[in-house]
């Protein structure tokens, strides 16, 4: 049986209560898209062997020996935890099940293609601002960063201005 | 104490133990919230749902809150959090390209995941694109670099640009979002039978909050180096002047009247307890704890020079004027040339507009390799002329 979702402001308290311990514990907030950034350089490394790989500067501070924190690593496991704690999650609720959600007058491909092309959206944009709703937003909001406050004005800005145009996408 | 891994009570190892369970936490809440579900998310654009609102800005209180207040109670050393470097073209940029993304996902990278995680096909597809999109953007880095590194204001928090108290900052940003929850309860009326626990939480919020502004009222408000100038001029008795900079710094050039300390010094060398204190340093850091030390001393007239010995050579003891000056650095230079002659120092006009630095004028530095080399470059001047 479906149960109903927590409510919203407890819910966000839970969220800043984990951000609040990986503030405590590690030093540095949550994060995700670092993480795709990480498994990005790995795989590019991987094809075209490590030195070439770690010539970009794009993709060096994501290699292990690169030059940034090691704890570039510690993304990909907290974002592996992030997946089982959202299995689980919907395991106990009764919400797993394998499906596609989308808006009612969308075909399964045509939400799958918004759903990629989303992503690769998000992509860009989140390397480009160095960080995305959670390593950005979230966890250089609450410390009041002011490039996380640009962020999360012009994500959300850009947002409502382009929903119009989306409309079908969600109807 | 905390951070723990900064303050060596926790290993490399340990870390990337604790990751996989913080982000369980993460992912859990996320679902439980309902942030799993792409339509739920994609509500928030049309005002129909306004769940993502929600969760985002009670994490968002609730992690500025207590880390605002564990510092305070000694727990942990907030300085040593990982501050993100601010870029405003690039993040605004970024955000614009995000935002569109995130309209037509449905769902950000981190709740792509959770999505993913119980079963939605899409959750699965938006991780996907995200993998393409960083795969994109690394092949084209070369292209994006520019605009990558674009407009650089360094690791800078809100309270910095509007010279604020850490307190002040917390409490304005808790009201705005308070404001915004109760809009919210308006914009989608929710059958809520909670509402009694969601007036308890917002009054909760409102006193950690305004706390947080009364807590930090009279810390470190910043001084000017022109009104620093001033006070020693009217040479405002028992006003100390700290400078907390290593000692061969402190010997090559330092602000007339200031003596060089320690944090060990100032924890028990002898202040008269009415006296005005002026503090600066190279290192932020260094000057909140030693405000902190003043602080559990008793003292409370605590100020800080915010950009430290480059803005005392900038705007008191060398003001540069451009070649090409605008009519309020003019008018910042007229004021500073007088004060420059008071200390021994020397106001130069004509300047080649590249030898003045952006942020020169208002001591709001933007490049600080650019900044320390000007700064060398003037001591090293200063100690030619054997001043």
């Amino acid at each position: 049986m479906k149960r109903p979702y927590t409510d919203p402001y407890l819910a966000g308290i839970g969220v800043g209560l984990v951000l609040l311990a990986a503030y405590a514990v590690v030093g540095q907030g949550l994060g995700a898209s670092g993480a795709f950034a990480s498994v990005v350089a790995s795989g590019t490394a991987a094809v075209q062997g490590t030195t070439h790989a770690s010539a970009s500067p794009a993709v060096a501070p994501y290699l292990p020996s690169g030059v940034a924190s090691p704890l570039r690593d510690w993304l990909v496991l907290e974002l592996g935890g992030v997946m089982l704690g959202g299995f689980a999650s919907a395991w106990l609720a009764g919400r797993l099940r394998r499906d596609t959600e989308r808006g009612t007058s969308v075909s399964v491909p045509h939400r799958m293609y918004a759903a990629i092309g989303g992503g690769v959206l998000m992509g860009v944009g989140a390397k480009l601002a160095r960080g995305c709703t959670s390593g950005q937003a979230l966890s250089g909001g609450a410390l009041l960063s002011v490039g996380s406050w640009i962020f999360i004005a012009s994500c959300f800005a850009a947002g409502y201005a382009l929903a119009p145009f989306a409309r079908r996408l969600w109807r | 104490m905390m951070p723990l891994t900064e303050t060596g009570w926790l290993g490399a190892s340990g870390a990337l133990l604790a990751a996989p369970l913080i982000g369980f936490a993460f992912g859990w809440f996320l679902e439980r919230g309902g942030l799993g579900s792409a339509p739920k998310l994609a509500g928030q654009f049309y005002l129909t749902d306004l769940t993502v609102f929600k969760v985002m800005f009670s994490a968002l209180l609730t992690a500025m809150l207590g880390a605002f207040w564990l510092d305070r109670l000694g727990l942990l050393q907030l300085e040593l959090v990982f501050l993100p470097d601010t870029y405003v073209l690039p993040q605004a940029l970024g955000g614009i390209v995000f935002g569109a993304g995130f309209l037509v996902a449905g769902l950000c990278p981190g709740t792509s995941c959770v999505a993913a995680a119980a079963g939605r096909r899409d959750g699965l597809g938006v991780m996907a694109g995200m993998l393409i999109g960083v795969w994109i953007f690394n092949m084209a880095f070369e292209w994006i670099a520019p605009t990558y590194s674009a407009t650089p204001l360094g690791a800078v928090r809100l309270t910095d640009l509007a010279g604020t108290t850490p307190g002040v900052g917390i409490a304005a940003v808790t009201a705005v979002a308070l404001a915004g929850f109760i809009a919210a309860s308006y914009v989608v009326r929710s059958v809520s039978r909670s509402g009694r626990l969601h007036v308890a939480l917002a009054v909760a919020a409102a006193l950690l909050a305004g706390g947080a502004a009364i807590a930090d009222r009279g810390a470190e408000p910043y001084i000017s180096a022109p009104d620093l100038a001033e006070r020693i001029i009217r040479d405002a008795d028992g006003q100390r002047i700290f400078d907390l900079r290593p000692r061969r710094a402190f010997e090559q050039f330092h602000i007339p009247g200031a003596s060089q300390v320690t944090l060990e010094d100032l924890a028990r060398i002898p202040i008269a307890p009415q006296s005005s204190v002026v503090l600066y340093a190279d290192a932020r850091r260094l000057v909140a704890d030693a405000a902190r030390v003043l602080r559990t001393r008793g003292h409370r007239d605590i100020r800080v020079l915010r950009e430290g010995i480059f803005e005392w050579l900038a705007r008191v003891h060398e003001p540069r004027l451009g070649v090409d000056a605008t009519q309020t650095e003019l008018a910042e230079f007229e004021r500073a040339a007088a004060l420059s002659r008071f200390f021994g120092g020397v106001p130069l006009s004509g300047v080649p507009r590249d030898d003045v630095p952006q942020g020169y004028w208002n001591g709001n530095p933007r490049n600080e390799a650019l900044l320390a080399a000007a700064t060398g470059q003037s001591v090293a001047a200063i100690r030619r002329r054997g001043c």
